[in-house]
């Protein structure tokens, strides 16, 4: 996540900041209290080491005729400085004792400056989950809606038009009548022209094989209608990945072969799809130009978006020259 | 020819009924839904006076996804010879495919987009090829699942020519339709016709060879 979102500048983005309530709550104290703590290890582990190792070598130190002083304690004797090496080991253990001692506080005190509010923030993220959740179902049973209505309405309409147009020719071929028998052609034609055009329209809001036939049918329909040559590999049976997955799996390789199909600059892709009982994860793949990026707004973006919001995520592999991977995965049904 | 018809549009029956009857065809019942379908044909079977012809459409009550396709399928595993004719809105290869790989004897089967019943003389020759044995599926389906690819199996014997003449066969085109579409003369398609059942494995006095040849067709497309 981008520390400064784009198109604010930075007094607004630090003036916005200091506005904000959990800044001075939770931010605030976190940051003091770890620098603080930090600082106070940092100098309990100097001295003390440092002390220690003078201690535990000052009988060295006594041999080459110095008296290595450590705080209030400068050794007169040589069975003084013998004296100071057990004590200096026992300094070594104090201190490490302390930097112990030091942290276990600052992870307490962390805790519970972040950590005081969480019940709340939980229950705030369960909740925003819920209703992406649900905005997503709302949005996918919309689009069958769509699609049932376009085939049951205009769609019949359309069909039950050509096959009249289709009487009204017969019946004109039989009277001998030459200019209504044309005439009545060329309306057919326009008429399923326009039938054409409405199934296409219908099949991108919702392909009718992905809820009778399953995802791998409707996937290898996808490759059927790719200008791609596309080597489609598949495992496992999808008998038990619920609609909302195998629809956001199918919409999202059908953008990824879209995308290869524009930006990639080749002909060829792979499709690697492995169902379990437990979920499905889908690879994307080809050989061309990389260098993809899932940034804010893009097509790529969307699609993470769409596998996140169904429990699953969205992986891309896309070293400039390097080719491009879209891995996309998700459990068998969504996690709320 | 006595045929049962099923669709759950009115609009739709009115039209299909219509034309078919102008070709003195009747129909001898029509179905709103799959089940009512499947029923029907059960009855008439058991009271031995079984259609010639079952025409339906795919999505229809009471689960209104592939429902009809089901039936068919359904149908022909109990029916074994009675032919049936989808009628379908889709363009697509899955359906056809389960159709094709369903139970009951090769051939008898057709896939249709439904507003190809208003170009009257060729739904009515279908018609009469399905209930012959025959297969017929719609041009743009053929056309569909056409890969681009190189083709695999049996097919990769094939020269492009013979390719070409096994598609049309698959749309249900006569040998002299194929003629005077490819601009070839007679002689020369059922030469080709003949070196697609050779490569494919079909020697001459085997039944049905030309419906075997486009099942395969499909198999490897």
């Amino acid at each position: 996540m981008p520390l400064r979102p784009a198109g604010r500048s930075w007094p607004q983005w630090v003036a916005g900041r200091l506005r904000t309530r959990s800044v001075w709550r939770t931010d605030l104290p976190v940051f003091v209290t770890a620098v603080l703590l930090s600082v106070l290890s940092l100098l309990v582990g100097f001295f003390g080491f440092v002390g220690a190792l003078a201690l535990v070598f000052s009988p060295v130190f006594w041999g080459f005729g110095i008296a290595a002083q450590v705080g209030p304690f400068t050794p007169a004797a040589l069975w003084e400085t013998l004296v100071a090496v057990p004590a200096g080991i026992a300094l070594g253990a104090v201190t490490v004792g302390a930097l112990a001692g030091i942290s276990l506080l600052r992870d307490l005190l962390l805790r519970a400056f972040s950590g005081s509010r969480n019940p709340d923030l939980l229950a705030k993220l369960e909740e925003l989950r819920a209703s992406r959740a649900s905005l997503t179902a709302a949005f996918e049973n919309e689009r069958r809606r769509i699609e049932r209505d376009l085939h049951d309405g205009a769609q019949q309409e359309l069909v039950a038009l050509v096959m009249r147009l289709g009487i009204l020719e017969t019946a004109a071929t039989a009277t001998d009548q030459a200019r209504i028998v044309q005439l009545a052609r060329q309306a057919q034609a326009q008429a399923e022209r326009a039938l054409e055009r409405l199934r296409e329209t219908v099949r991108d809001i919702h392909p009718s094989e992905l809820s009778d036939l399953g995802l791998i049918a409707a996937v290898r329909e996808l490759v059927a209608r790719s200008p791609l040559q596309v080597e489609l590999t598949s495992t496992g049976t999808d008998a038990r990945l619920s609609s909302p997955i195998a629809t956001a799996v199918y919409f999202t390789v059908s953008e990824a072969l879209t995308n290869i199909a524009k930006h990639a600059g080749v002909g060829s892709a792979r499709i690697e799809m492995r169902c379990t009982e437990s979920g499905v994860r889908v690879l994307v793949g080809d050989d061309g130009a990389g260098g993809a990026r899932i940034s804010t707004g893009s097509g790529l973006s969307g699609l993470r978006e769409r596998m996140r919001s169904v429990g699953g995520n969205l992986e891309i592999i896309s070293p400039p020259g390097g080719g491009t991977e879209v891995v996309a995965s998700a459990p068998a049904q969504p996690p709320w | 020819m006595r045929i049962i018809l099923a669709d759950d549009s009115l609009l739709i029956r009115a039209g299909i009924r219509e034309i078919l009857v102008s070709s003195a065809h009747d129909v001898i019942r029509e179905c709103e839904d799959a089940d009512e379908l499947v029923a029907a044909v059960d009855d008439l079977a058991a009271a031995g006076a079984a259609p010639d012809l079952v025409i339906t459409d795919v999505r229809m009550p009471p689960g209104n996804t592939d429902d009809g396709l089901r039936a068919a399928i359904d149908i022909r595993s109990r029916h074994q010879d009675l032919p049936v004719l989808i009628l379908s809105a889709y363009v697509t290869g899955p359906y056809v495919r389960e159709l094709l790989n369903g139970p009951g004897a090769d051939g008898a089967v057709g896939y249709l987009l439904k507003e190809k019943v208003g170009r009257v003389a060729e739904f009515l020759r279908a018609v009469e090829t399905v209930s012959g044995g025959g297969v017929v599926i719609d041009p743009e389906v053929v056309r569909h699942v056409t890969r681009a690819d190189p083709p695999r199996g049996p097919l990769a014997r094939l020269t492009a020519r013979e390719q070409e003449v096994l598609a049309l066969m698959a749309e249900g085109r006569s040998n002299a339709e194929i003629a005077a579409e490819l601009f070839l003369s007679g002689a020369a398609v059922a030469k080709h016709v003949g070196n697609v059942f050779v490569k494919l494995g079909m020697p001459s006095g085997e039944d049905n060879r030309r419906v075997k040849a486009i099942l395969t067709w499909f198999e490897y497309n």
